[in-house]
């Protein structure tokens, strides 16, 4: 199993911590929020999709809004597979990590 | 919450639509306008909309990103199935690359020369101010493009909205020395010092404001610099030429191949100021003006002309007049063709871009004919797809990805054709073409004429292809139906046209050039070398004209003041008993030796040849041609006196007409006989740098014939070096001399030929391949006529019987489209053939003997094979 990169990290964590409201808007906007990183809609859709076909989320449409101008939205939702690679990330995360701690980096 | 107020700007919007792939437009565009909204709630709407903006631009590169991404993944799989596809059949796929290749490989080649022609004279800055002052009216018919000495410097006194002019005048061949090299060259001019002015002409070493300032200067060019200064310093070293003395005063940097002004040395004009300064009635100079920008010729060309009146109120009365040729026209439009600068014509470019286009049209027909003859071998792969869910769009780029695949194939196949084919074309035709990728016009032409070659032959198959309903095909019905036959069928007329055309092209163009070959000049150039002159030899050549007598092969030998590619030395400077004042001057003359009209065994019509024993030959005898009679308007010229004045006022030849010529072509048959004088030459080394000797050999048996001619040639050259120790030995036969005047008319038919030949193979190609087919398609029909025994014969006559058909329609339509045509090339003849049946006659039939042969392979093949094998497959 391939390791995630940190961006599909960002994306799934985001993802999971939106549960059931996972859409482009809100993934951006917690992505932004908590890493800072600017996104476009370009590059948000781009690696929604890559996250896609590696099978970590699924897709489901909901409800068109007016204030969407009458467009669906497409929800997405962390699968099994996903969880997984997110775990083995943390795993890997705790090693490399282990005995480092923030003060050391001053 | 007002809605109404709070849109997104629409062009954003559906930029952002365009933009998304199909699945995610709906749900993307929600988000962004979602956001929008809020943004617009906390910054409002201005802000908002420019934020909108800023999303779309920053996300197109990403959008493209994944755009590729699927059309990639796709593109693969369309990949690997059309390369399995190729390897499957690989005859056809042959077949297809290799039509296609040739087909743009000439398509490229005849683009290359196309654009190399275009281009001529376009590296000069000045190229929209500059015009050249042509004659033409009266003697000089469509055009001529000379002037006098004096017009230039003239007219720009005079006229304001002149800038600037600069003169050219041919340079005569001479001997160049320096230390221990000695060799002719041909190709320098007299120029004035504002040709670095006008014309973008620069040096590489010396001043251009000062080169040309000096009597005794010569400019030379880099490949002269080469040869007889190796690695030193040209300027300031001195050069004899001729036995003159001249200081070098600027090398020039060699200029671009596309230039129709062509030569390899300059040297001032100051040389022979003093003689031309005022002199009106010697039109032989090429006079360039540059014109004040956004100054209309018209109202300097009426100048011009008031100046012209001025000086030659005769030639102006007799309707000759200048006008001003701008340099974009002269390289392929000017009808002047005096044959010292680079001139092509218009005709040929056209005529090729067609064969061009032709060429083209055929491979791509093939191409279309092969890729949808197949079809219902592909019908059930369509079927398929379309059942599991390909829709139309998706099966028409699979298909146009499988032709470009192809395209691309073949134009990779044909880039490597070119390049391997230019060196030959370079020299055949003395160009410097090559693919330049570097070039953009190039590099864009190539890639256009790649790009709607791939788009015109994949059109037509993905449409039809794609086209196909899945059910009708699943369940095994044949799609043949009558449209699509009927449509496949026009395009092998058309193909079978285009080759027809071009093959009566082919035949015409043999039988005008055969007939040019053996038409009676009228003159008998066999066995005759022509020597040049030199200073040492036209001094002493009446001994050397004894001593070649002597030898026992040398028949005859005689003298003339120019060779015969350059005879256009026009005069009018002449009168003759019972002139008037209006009657047409203007003759060619030539003075010759004795003994020259029973060398070429001219025989005259009434009176006599000069003769060596007459004294007064010398100065008082003129020959005439039968066209001088009819211009002079006299009935019975001999006797009649005859003065000839363009000698200059110490040497008036005065006398009487001796004999009159039948009229010969003494030049190429493009022209019709002119006026022609004839009169004795007096002083051979007059014509240090024009004259020849003329030496003909004694009439031998062939069988003894070469290796006597190379013996004579010896013994003639070490006369030669016994007079003339320090200039080359060099000779010319006279036939070769003539065929240089029809070089062009050879390499075009020689071209021709060459694409008669590709457009017929492609053809055959495309049928070949059709044939097959049709023959795969009817392989039941086949099988069972050969059970109910249908003789071989029989088999193949069916089979061809369509075919042939289709051959003889294109014939109906190709015979008076290749006439038309045809007539139109003859027409700048002045003497042709006329085309008659024969050629149209033997090419159908060619193309329908070659049509049959490619048919009746594919059939005897079918005829011959095991009825069970076809049967089987029920």
């Amino acid at each position: 199993m391939k390791e995630l990169t940190r961006l599909e990290e960002m994306y799934l964590l985001a993802i999971l911590k939106l549960q059931e409201n996972a859409y482009g808007v809100t993934i951006k906007k917690m992505i932004t929020d908590q890493t800072g990183k600017k996104l476009s809609y370009g590059a948000l859709y781009y690696t929604l999709d890559q996250i896609y076909n590696k099978g970590y989320v699924t897709k489901s449409e909901g409800d068109p809004t007016p204030v969407r101008g009458g467009c669906r939205k497409i929800y997405y939702n962390i699968t099994p597979d996903g969880k997984k690679a997110l775990k083995a990330a943390f795993e890997i995360q705790k090693k490399i990590w282990d005995g480092v701690s923030a003060y050391v980096l001053d | 919450m007002n809605f109404s107020k709070k849109k997104p700007p629409l062009i954003a919007k559906k930029l952002l639509r365009i933009l998304s792939s199909y699945e995610r437009k709906f749900s993307l565009v929600g988000d962004v306008e979602e956001e929008f909204n809020e943004f617009a709630k906390k910054n409002g709407i201005l802000y908002a909309k420019l934020w909108y903006w800023r999303q779309v631009f920053v996300s197109v590169p990403l959008f493209f990103k994944s755009y590729y991404f699927w059309s990639f993944i796709m593109f693969n799989n369309y990949l690997k199935i059309a390369l399995r596809n190729i390897k499957k059949h690989k005859i056809y796929s042959f077949i297809n690359i290799t039509g296609l290749a040739t087909g743009l490989a000439c398509s490229i080649l005849i683009f290359l020369w196309v654009s190399n022609e275009l281009s001529y004279d376009r590296f000069h800055t000045n190229f929209n101010e500059i015009y050249r002052a042509d004659l033409y009216g009266g003697v000089f018919g469509d055009g001529y493009d000379g002037s006098q000495y004096p017009l230039g410097p003239e007219s720009k006194k005079i006229i304001p909205e002149i800038k600037n002019y600069v003169r050219f005048w041919e340079f005569k061949r001479s001997v160049f020395k320096y230390g221990n090299n000695a060799f002719y060259e041909s190709k320098g001019v007299y120029s004035d010092p504002s040709v670095f002015d006008l014309f973008s002409f620069s040096l590489i070493s010396g001043n251009p404001e000062t080169a040309l300032a000096d009597k005794n200067s010569i400019v030379i060019n880099e490949a002269i610099a080469e040869k007889y200064f190796r690695d030193e310093e040209p300027v300031g070293k001195t050069l004899e030429i001729d036995s003159k003395l001249y200081t070098v005063t600027g090398v020039l940097k060699t200029f671009p191949a596309n230039s129709h002004i062509k030569f390899d040395f300059i040297i001032p004009f100051a040389v022979v100021e003093a003689e031309y300064a005022n002199v009106w009635f010697n039109r032989t100079f090429c006079t360039y003006f540059q014109l004040n920008k956004n100054t209309g010729k018209a109202e300097v060309t009426e100048k011009i002309n008031s100046i012209f009146k001025e000086h030659s109120l005769r030639s102006y009365e007799r309707g000759i007049r200048f006008r001003l040729e701008p340099l974009s026209k002269i390289h392929l439009f000017t009808q002047s063709r005096r044959g010292w600068t680079d001139i092509a014509d218009a005709k040929y470019v056209y005529v090729f871009s067609a064969v061009a286009v032709f060429i083209l049209l055929i491979a791509c027909i093939n191409f279309m004919n092969l890729s949808t003859a197949r079809s219902s071998i592909r019908a059930k792969e369509v079927g398929l797809r379309k059942t599991v869910g390909a829709n139309r769009k998706q099966l028409i780029r699979q298909f146009f990805s499988e032709s470009f695949l192809l395209t691309v194939l073949s134009s990779v196949i044909a880039l490597i054709l070119v390049t391997a084919a230019l060196p030959f074309f370079n020299t055949q035709f003395e160009k410097q073409l090559s693919v330049d990728f570097f070039d953009y016009k190039i590099f864009l032409g190539i890639l256009g004429v790649i790009i709607v070659t791939g788009l015109a032959s994949g059109s037509y198959p993905a449409l039809y292809l794609s086209s196909f309903r899945p059910a009708g095909i699943l369940k095994n019905r044949s799609k043949s139906g009558a449209g699509s036959s009927r449509f496949r069928k026009i395009l092998v007329v058309t193909q079978f046209f285009l080759s027809i055309v071009l093959l009566i092209g082919t035949a015409v163009i043999y039988k005008q050039m055969d007939y040019i070959r053996k038409k009676d000049l009228g003159f008998n150039m066999g066995n005759t070398i022509i020597l040049p002159n030199s200073e040492k030899i036209g001094k002493q050549y009446s001994v050397i004209k004894n001593a070649l007598l002597q030898d026992p092969d040398v028949a005859e030998v005689t003298a003339q003041n120019y060779s015969f590619s350059k005879i256009q030395f026009w005069s009018n400077n002449l009168e003759w008993e019972g002139m008037t004042k209006n009657s047409e001057r203007d003759m060619i003359w030539t003075s010759v030796d004795f003994g020259y009209f029973e060398m070429f065994g001219i025989s005259m019509l009434d009176g006599r040849a000069f003769s060596g024993n007459k004294v007064s030959d010398k100065k008082s005898a003129f020959i005439v041609n039968e066209a001088a009679v009819k211009q002079m308007e006299l009935e019975s010229p001999v006797g009649k006196r005859f003065v000839f004045k363009a000698f200059g006022k110490n040497d008036i030849r005065n006398g009487t007409i001796i004999g009159v010529i039948k009229d010969i072509h003494l030049k190429s048959l493009y022209e019709k006989i002119q006026p022609h004088l004839f009169l004795v030459m007096n002083d051979f080394s007059w014509w240090t740098s024009t004259g020849k000797i003329i030496i003909k050999f004694r009439e031998t048996d062939s069988s003894i014939g070469e290796n006597n001619m190379a013996a004579v040639i010896g013994r003639i050259k070490q006369i030669w070096e016994k007079f003339e120790p320090s200039v080359p030995f060099e000779y010319q036969f006279l036939e070769e001399a003539y065929d240089n005047f029809y070089g062009k008319e050879k390499r075009t038919g020689m071209v021709i030929n060459f694409f008669t030949f590709l457009a017929v193979l492609i053809s055959c190609l495309g049928l070949f391949g059709l044939a097959s087919f049709m023959v795969e398609l009817r392989i039941k029909e086949i099988g069972i006529r050969k059970v109910l025994g249908a003789s071989s014969a029989g088999l193949v006559y069916i089979i061809s019987k369509e075919f042939f058909i289709l051959v003889a329609a294109a014939n109906i339509f190709a015979w008076p489209a290749g006439f038309y045509i045809m007539n139109l090339w003859l027409g700048e003849f002045a003497y042709r053939v006329d085309i008659g049946f024969l050629p149209l006659l033997l090419s159908g039939f060619a193309a329908v003997v070659i049509a049959l042969a490619t048919v009746s392979f594919q059939a005897f093949k079918a005829a011959g094979s095991n009825p069970s094998n076809c049967l089987r497959h029920e």
